[in-house]
């Protein structure tokens, strides 16, 4: 089975490196992006298996990132999980809106990212 | 000899008042007259007059300034003043300055000779001494004739009879002091004429004749009823010393009678005096302590009805709000009333009928002792005016049904009266005044905005500073409610009649004004009732409160923004540790594994804080969103419980669980409701001891009366009697919570007992959440506890979505 591939973004250097060490660690191949350009053009050349997505990004924030991802036939299958220190109910609202399948607020436990990974990737752990 | 009356009469001598006074001289009064001030002067200086009689009309100085001069020269003179139309305002004055009284014209001869007997000694009054009246009987003309003169002499009215019949007749046509008879007489026997002298005419003496043959029998007499006896044939000295002895006694004992009824008509007198004294006392205190008209005119009447003899009684007062009051010993109708009325009316001019229709009347029928005929009329009457500053706004009035007229010592009290009447009006106008004057002041210099309205609501007064919060210019006097309607967007008519239709003694309101400059005002808007507890207008205090919601928003924020920046470094540090503990970059040792355990826990309490203060601050702000839905209790306890199994499993603590089997699902935010049970689950956690015990019951309430104990609210125990609500409770083994804490632990940043706050490391914001959302809810939510004992916190919340409750908490 080939490693599955996470694409993880946010602008803070040290939570995409601690996540992308912890994944790597238990077999995944990440991907990192730190803005949303960067992650559109990640995601469209590299085809991720899932999406680790903060919101809160520079160039282009991480709603209008999952936006353009889901609405393009080619990514729309691509589980997104959106990753945010905002925690107001209309923000989880908007997020699911916008086709994220997930929502996770900082700070998180690793262990629940991994088993939402987990859960949309279909891996039994 | 006594001295004659003597009269001093001041009139130019076209008073007609000359036949009237020539018939008094008949009767021992002498008259000299004087026709103006200069003789009046030179006469009062010459002789003493016991009386001096003014025509007020005839004189050409002033009645008041000739009275004054009267008596200032004799001042014993009585003064009777003659007028037609002095008012009594005018008399009320003349009687301060020592005037006996003053008299209406035209004059009855019966009413002045009255005034002046009313002041003179019964001797004085009789002009003369009396010669005592003797008549001498007996049927022997020589004893008569003799006796006569011998009493003549002595200065006695003496008269004869020849027999008891003939005396019988004189005595029955006029008195006499002393009946001397023989005893022994054709027809009637002098004893038989005694008897029958003491039925005609029991003052009389009565001395008998007697000779040797009757001496027995007028022994007998003197038994029972004679005065004296005398043998015949009587020498001279005998007779007269009987006959003064006699009349000596007789007139001690009709000068102690006419004392004796004296001094009971004084007593009489005086007791009537000292009750009119301490009533007028009691009046003059009590006027002092009325604080407003009311009470003022309220008492006077009482106290009028009480001092003066009258059958009705009335009192008018123009001021404010004018009002009729009037007593009467008997039933008034309307036409009665009215009639009154218009008698106190005629007396105040320029009354204006707007005035007229304003006057409230109260009638009441009040008892006294002597009974009187309804239909009966108004035989006199006093109307005495209420004067402030020369102008009338009142009046004193006293009518009488039985009286021909007010004696003077009743008009001089109505007078007092009155007088003090006018003075306590006018003190309750300065207290009113000052009154005004302080509370402009007062309500001018507020930082409030103070708006006060009439039942119509109409502005009565607008402060400048609401003025200025609704930005009103200064000068613009004309402002009414439909104007702040059109231009503001204050409506304060639908305030004041949302204020009508809630149960709230204030009604709180925040309103946007928008034009001309966008502003946030509160308003508190009271009812104003007056003493009947009838609304009588309504007053709005008005802050603005544009800059604090200003600031609170952008504490929220600031909040907010914070929290965020926080929430990105502890993600990292938390992954961070967790890469490590997990030995993902290798094998640790038990000080570093247990070391960075703390690191991880403290982390998480940190992300806890932080996720606490997020949500306080947006219910505060009251911008939490609630999603209700039907949720189903059990199961959320369910997940809280599994939630918190390590802390449980770690303490070893025991959960009993009392869930109700016919348990309602619930219209409520499962997620909040879930954070209130975890809050209050982890408190509980937090504070039982190991291995203890931690109760948890949901239950449905059956329509009972909660009692609630030591709560931190004070809520209507027929709130709960509907089986509308679902009650939680988590009943901890803790340390319990003393009374005194248990009035803070839910508000923000309370832990009862320091020490205990380290220990357990809660982040005190727990309960002041749970509250909130409880709030939310329309639930209540409060603990029971004792120190030592652990603490129960129950919550109960509605199974229906339902409208707030009226609890004085928010």
């Amino acid at each position: 089975m080939p490693k599955s591939k996470i694409l993880i973004v946010d602008d803070e250097p040290f939570i995409v490196e601690t996540i992308k060490f912890s994944l790597e660690h238990l077999g995944f191949e990440c991907l990192t992006a730190f803005d949303g350009l960067e992650a559109i053009k990640v995601a469209r050349e590299e085809m991720p298996d899932l999406i680790l997505l903060d919101i809160m990004l520079p160039k282009m924030n991480g709603y209008k990132v999952c936006r353009l991802l889901k609405f393009d036939d080619k990514f729309k299958h691509i589980p997104i999980i959106m990753l945010t220190a905002r925690t107001q109910e209309k923000d989880k609202t908007l997020g699911i809106e916008t086709g994220a399948d997930e929502y996770v607020t900082k700070p998180f436990d690793i262990d629940n990212v991994v088993s939402l990974i987990k859960k949309y990737l279909n891996i039994q752990s | 000899m006594q001295n004659k009356i003597k009269i001093l009469n001041v009139t130019d001598g076209n008073n007609q008042l000359d036949p009237l006074l020539s018939s008094l001289t008949q009767n021992g009064y002498s008259f000299n007259m004087a026709k103006n001030q200069k003789s009046v002067i030179e006469k009062l200086q010459k002789e003493s007059f016991h009386f001096t009689i003014i025509d007020s009309q005839s004189i050409e100085t002033g009645t008041l300034e000739l009275l004054k001069t009267i008596k200032k020269i004799q001042p014993h003179t009585q003064v009777i003043i003659l007028t037609q139309f002095s008012s009594h305002e005018t008399i009320s004055q003349y009687i301060k300055e020592g005037a006996l009284d003053c008299l209406y014209k035209p004059i009855k001869i019966e009413e002045l000779k009255k005034v002046i007997d009313s002041t003179l000694d019964p001797i004085e009054k009789t002009g003369k001494m009396f010669k005592e009246k003797i008549l001498v009987v007996d049927d022997d003309k020589n004893v008569r004739d003799s006796s006569s003169i011998l009493l003549q002499q002595e200065g006695f009215d003496v008269q004869k009879a020849a027999d008891g019949y003939e005396a019988i007749e004189k005595i029955k046509k006029g008195f006499y002091n002393l009946v001397l008879t023989d005893i022994k007489m054709p027809g009637i026997s002098g004893l038989e004429l005694m008897h029958e002298i003491k039925k005609i005419a029991p003052e009389t003496i009565v001395i008998l004749m007697t000779g040797f043959a009757t001496l027995d029998s007028a022994i007998e007499a003197i038994r029972e009823d004679a005065h004296d006896f005398i043998t015949k044939p009587f020498n001279i000295k005998n007779l007269i010393a009987s006959v003064n002895k006699a009349l000596d006694i007789q007139r001690l004992s009709n000068e102690n009678k006419r004392l004796y009824e004296q001094t009971q008509k004084d007593k009489i007198k005086l007791r009537k005096r000292a009750y009119e004294l301490s009533v007028l006392n009691d009046f003059s205190n009590t006027i002092n302590k009325a604080f407003n008209y009311k009470t003022l005119m309220n008492f006077v009447i009482d106290s009028v009805y009480k001092i003066i003899e009258c059958d009705i009684c009335a009192t008018l007062l123009l001021e404010s709000n004018p009002e009729l009051n009037i007593f009467a010993n008997h039933s008034l109708n309307k036409k009665k009333i009215d009639e009154i009325k218009m008698i106190i009316l005629e007396d105040i001019p320029n009354t204006t009928p707007s005035i007229i229709d304003k006057i409230s009347t109260h009638f009441e029928k009040v008892q006294k002792d002597d009974l009187v005929k309804p239909k009966e009329k108004i035989k006199t009457y006093l109307n005495i005016p209420l004067i402030i500053e020369n102008k009338k706004i009142g009046a004193i009035f006293v009518g009488s049904i039985n009286k021909e007229v007010f004696p003077p010592i009743e008009r001089q009290l109505l007078c007092t009266i009155t007088n003090q009447t006018s003075q306590a009006i006018v003190r309750i106008k300065n207290i009113i005044s000052e009154e005004k004057i302080k509370m402009d002041a007062m309500v001018a210099s507020m930082s409030n905005g103070v708006i006060l309205t009439d039942v119509d609501n109409n502005i009565l007064v607008i402060n400048s500073a609401a003025k200025k919060m609704l930005l009103l210019k200064r000068e613009s006097d004309i402002i009414d409610i439909d104007f702040l309607k059109k231009n503001r967007n204050f409506h304060l008519d639908n305030y004041i009649s949302e204020k009508k239709e809630s149960k709230k003694e204030v009604l709180t309101k925040e309103v946007y004004i928008k034009e001309p400059k966008e502003s946030v005002l509160n308003i508190d808007l009271t009812p104003i009732k007056n003493i009947n507890n009838k609304i009588i207008g309504h007053i709005t205090v008005l802050r603005d409160i544009t800059e604090l919601k200003e600031i609170d928003r952008m504490k929220t924020e600031f909040v907010s923004i914070v929290s965020h920046e926080m929430r990105t470094p502890l993600t990292s540090i938390k992954n961070c540790i967790n890469i490590i503990l997990t030995e993902a970059t290798g094998k640790i040792n038990e000080n570093q594994k247990k070391f960075l355990s703390m690191a991880s826990d403290s982390t998480n309490r940190m992300a806890r804080l932080i996720n606490d203060l997020l949500d306080l601050s947006k219910m505060e702000s009251g911008r939490m969103e609630y999603h209700f839905e039907k949720i189903d209790l059990n199961s959320i306890l369910e997940s809280v419980i599994t939630s918190l199994q390590t802390q449980i499993t770690t303490k070893n603590i025991h959960i009993t669980k009392k869930i109700a089997a016919n348990l309602p699902k619930i219209y409520a935010d499962s997620g909040k409701i879930t954070q209130v049970i975890t809050n209050i689950l982890d408190n509980a956690l937090k504070f039982t001891p190991s291995q203890k015990n931690i109760q948890v019951g949901v239950r449905k309430m059956q329509g009972e009366n909660l009692t609630v104990k030591n709560t931190t609210f004070n809520l209507p125990v027929s709130v709960f009697k509907q089986d509308s609500f679902v009650e939680i409770n988590i009943k901890d083994s803790g340390s319990g919570i003393t009374a005194q804490d248990m009035d803070k632990i839910f508000d923000k940043f309370q832990q009862v007992e320091d020490s205990l706050k380290r220990e357990v490391g809660g982040t005190g914001l727990g309960l002041p959440i749970a509250k909130s959302i409880v709030n939310a809810h329309n639930g209540q939510i409060w603990v029971e506890s004792k120190e030592g004992q652990g603490s129960n916190f129950r919550f109960i919340l509605p199974i229906n979505k339902r409208k707030k409750l009226d609890s004085k908490e928010s």
